[in-house]
């Protein structure tokens, strides 16, 4: 299929007004978790999981990935306003963002971030687009050992990358794993650490799980620290970001772009790491670099638009490979297997549809986005006046009710509320889940790729060393794991983790 | 033995389970992996992490761990997390629209909302909104309970 008749087809699909209407629905979704405390993409996407059961699989995606990249948006607009960012994407923001803010000129800087966002993420688009295709015909050559390398070393960035101890992020890793063995093996047909529990035979439900760590954990954590917010009184006035304000920021918007799109390729917190890597390159090329922190516009157009092309990148690996980089598009992936969808390097010749259809809808969120963020910030300004202890009982019922409904199970609630137990304790004992949930989703395709590997191999290992793809892989994942050794790479990942 | 230690003997204890249970399953060969080959490989990475940690954690001199305190959990988290557990429970007994209702307002004021007037009209607008939406759109299938409204 051509390029033209490619983009026709993902157009004829995202102008559908179904699929306009869950595109919708995903991206105020994503606006308003972004805006809200206590909540972030992964909870908000497993909330909306079982509703997307029972749609068709292309609106499914679009409406979760719509939740992701609009996330992002409303983020920023907590950050400026009210100095809290709303998921951690946006922490960077708040430097520069809060302090324009706080000299009346908060409506220049949510324009400029609602516009950076905007163009980045319209580039990003179109990065993916044309990187996609390509990647996905190199992926095709890919066998068994290939994507056991990957897997290993994509898991290994992520615990490599995860915040504080990285003892603990391995462990969390190992935990995932352990989790996803509970049910059926599906190669011998054996039940695997189920303790005679008929609902366990199935394994543990993704939802129930995603929805404890990150919907109740996040909860229990933040009502300890809840606090009314203090918004800005002054009135929001002239959104529209002046001459000087674009010319200052044009060239940050793009070499955030680009930043945010190749490290959003990388697994592990892509967004965040790139905000921040943004602001550090801004401030770089600036003329005037002191003045960073005090108010200066490239500071929130820089990292706003590197955050918002960075989930444009996030999507490479999952459309190529079908190896997800980060807890949401591991979700988006366990959505799209849910729907009998083989993710991997067939996906684009097999379904089209996904791929094209949610890039052009991602294309028409974004200007949805920029409608609801620019006109409409009276509203998420208002939303954010709301108390947590209103809030809170809110998100604990959606939750409640999420996980019950996708098989109407009081089992699944109860296994929803323990994780949302462990999820508190995690963070307070400072674990990260994301590495858990990645390893979760992967472990199933790990394992066959393993025993396959090892079955092609008569049993020697040598199979992922021979091979130099897997080979190389393999040898980075192992580097990163004896960082704690090497002093080097050591000081580097505490470099990164306290940016985070 | 300090407090400290304990959530890396956990992560032990939780790494034996899997090592014994992965025997019992069957390893297989290298050339044939069996249902346990994967568990096992993951029990003795999990417990020898534990190992590690209360090793570290028991040697560490900074006491980051044991400045965490629990004691707020206890006076609201906790709560919340039991009423979320019997509204699950009991919703079969009472139906849909009278649990919820009991439910919210309970959790409004766990969670702090102090007047009454205000956790009531907001119970009721809950009930009325989510019966709305997950009964009337999404139609999922909740209990009738004993009053069969709802």
């Amino acid at each position: 299929m051509g390029f033209i008749d490619s983009l026709t087809l993902g157009w004829e699909l995202a102008s559908n007004i179904d699929n306009l209407i869950y595109c919708f629905i995903g991206v105020f979704t994503g606006t308003l978790i972004g805006v809200l405390p206590g909540i972030g993409p992964p909870g908000a996407i497993a909330l909306l999981l079982p509703i997307s059961f029972g749609i068709n699989p292309v609106s499914a995606i679009i409406m979760l990935a719509g939740i992701y990249y609009g996330a992002s948006y409303g983020g920023s607009t907590t950050s400026i306003l009210v100095n809290i960012p709303g998921e951690s994407a946006s922490v960077v923001t708040c430097l520069d963002g809060y302090k324009m803010a706080r000299q009346g000129r908060a409506g220049p800087a949510l324009g400029i971030s609602a516009f950076g966002s905007f163009i980045a993420g319209t580039l990003g688009v179109i990065f993916l687009m044309l990187l996609a295709v390509p990647l996905s015909t190199i992926a095709l050559q890919f066998g068994p050992p290939e994507y056991v390398a990957l897997m290993i070393l994509g898991l290994t960035i992520v615990t490599y990358l995860a915040h504080g101890s990285i003892l603990k992020a391995i462990i969390m890793a190992t935990f995932g794993i352990a989790l996803s063995q509970i049910g059926t093996d599906l190669i011998t047909g054996r039940l695997r650490f189920t303790f005679g529990i008929m609902e366990l035979e199935d394994g543990i439900g993704l939802v129930p799980l995603v929805m404890g760590l990150f919907g109740i954990g996040e909860v229990l954590t933040s009502m300890e620290e809840a606090r009314e917010v203090d918004v800005l009184k002054r009135k929001i006035k002239g959104l529209l970001p002046n001459l000087k304000d674009w010319k200052d920021s044009i060239g940050a918007i793009l070499r955030g772009t680009f930043v945010g799109f190749f490290l959003g390729i990388l697994p592990g917190g892509g967004a965040v790491l790139s905000s921040f890597l943004a602001y550090a390159v801004e401030k770089k090329v600036s003329k005037y670099p002191e003045k960073f922190g005090t108010g200066v516009i490239e500071g929130v157009a820089g990292p706003e638009s590197a955050n918002n092309s960075a989930t444009a990148g996030a999507f490479i690996p999952l459309f190529t490979l079908g190896i997800p980089s980060n807890a949401v598009t591991a979700l988006l992936l366990g959505a799209l297997m849910i729907h009998g969808m083989q993710p991997g390097p067939m996906l684009l010749r097999q379904n089209p549809e996904i791929f094209w259809g949610t890039i052009i809808s991602m294309y028409i969120g974004n200007v949805m986005l920029l409608i609801l963020n620019l006109p409409l910030i009276g509203l998420w300004v208002k939303v954010l006046k709301i108390p947590p202890r209103i809030l809170f009982p809110f998100i604990f019922f959606f939750c409640i009710i999420g996980s019950y409904s996708e098989n109407n199970s009081v089992f699944d609630v109860c296994v929803m509320l323990f994780f949302g137990l462990v999820g508190y304790l995690f963070r307070k004992f400072k674990y990260e889940p994301a590495p858990l949930v990645l390893a979760f989703i992967l472990t199933p395709m790990l394992e066959n790729a393993l025993r396959q590997s090892l079955i092609i191999s008569e049993g020697s290992f040598s199979i992922f060393f021979s091979r130099p793809i897997a080979g190389v892989a393999l040898s980075i994942a192992l580097l990163l794991l004896l960082s704690p050794f090497l002093p080097y790479l050591n000081r580097r990942r505490e470099v990164i983790s306290k940016l985070n | 033995m300090r407090y400290t230690q304990v959530p890396g003997l956990i992560w032990m204890a939780i790494g034996i389970t899997l090592l014994f249970g992965s025997i019992k399953l069957g390893l297989g060969t290298f050339q044939k992996p069996g249902p346990g080959f994967m568990p096992f490989f993951t029990g003795s990475l999990l417990g020898l992490l534990g190992l590690i940690l209360a090793i570290i954690s028991s040697r560490r001199k900074d006491k980051e761990d044991d400045k965490i305190s629990l004691k707020k959990f206890f006076k609201q988290g906790v709560y919340a997390l039991i009423s979320s557990t019997i509204y699950i429970f009991v919703l079969d007994y009472f139906g849909f629209i009278i649990a919820t209702f009991l439910f919210i307002f309970i959790l409004l004021k766990i969670m702090g909302t102090r007047k009454w007037l205000t956790s009531i009209l907001i119970s009721l607008l809950t009930v009325g909104v989510s019966y709305l939406i997950f009964i009337f759109w999404l139609r999922i299938n909740f209990p009738m309970g004993m009053l069969r409204i709802g």
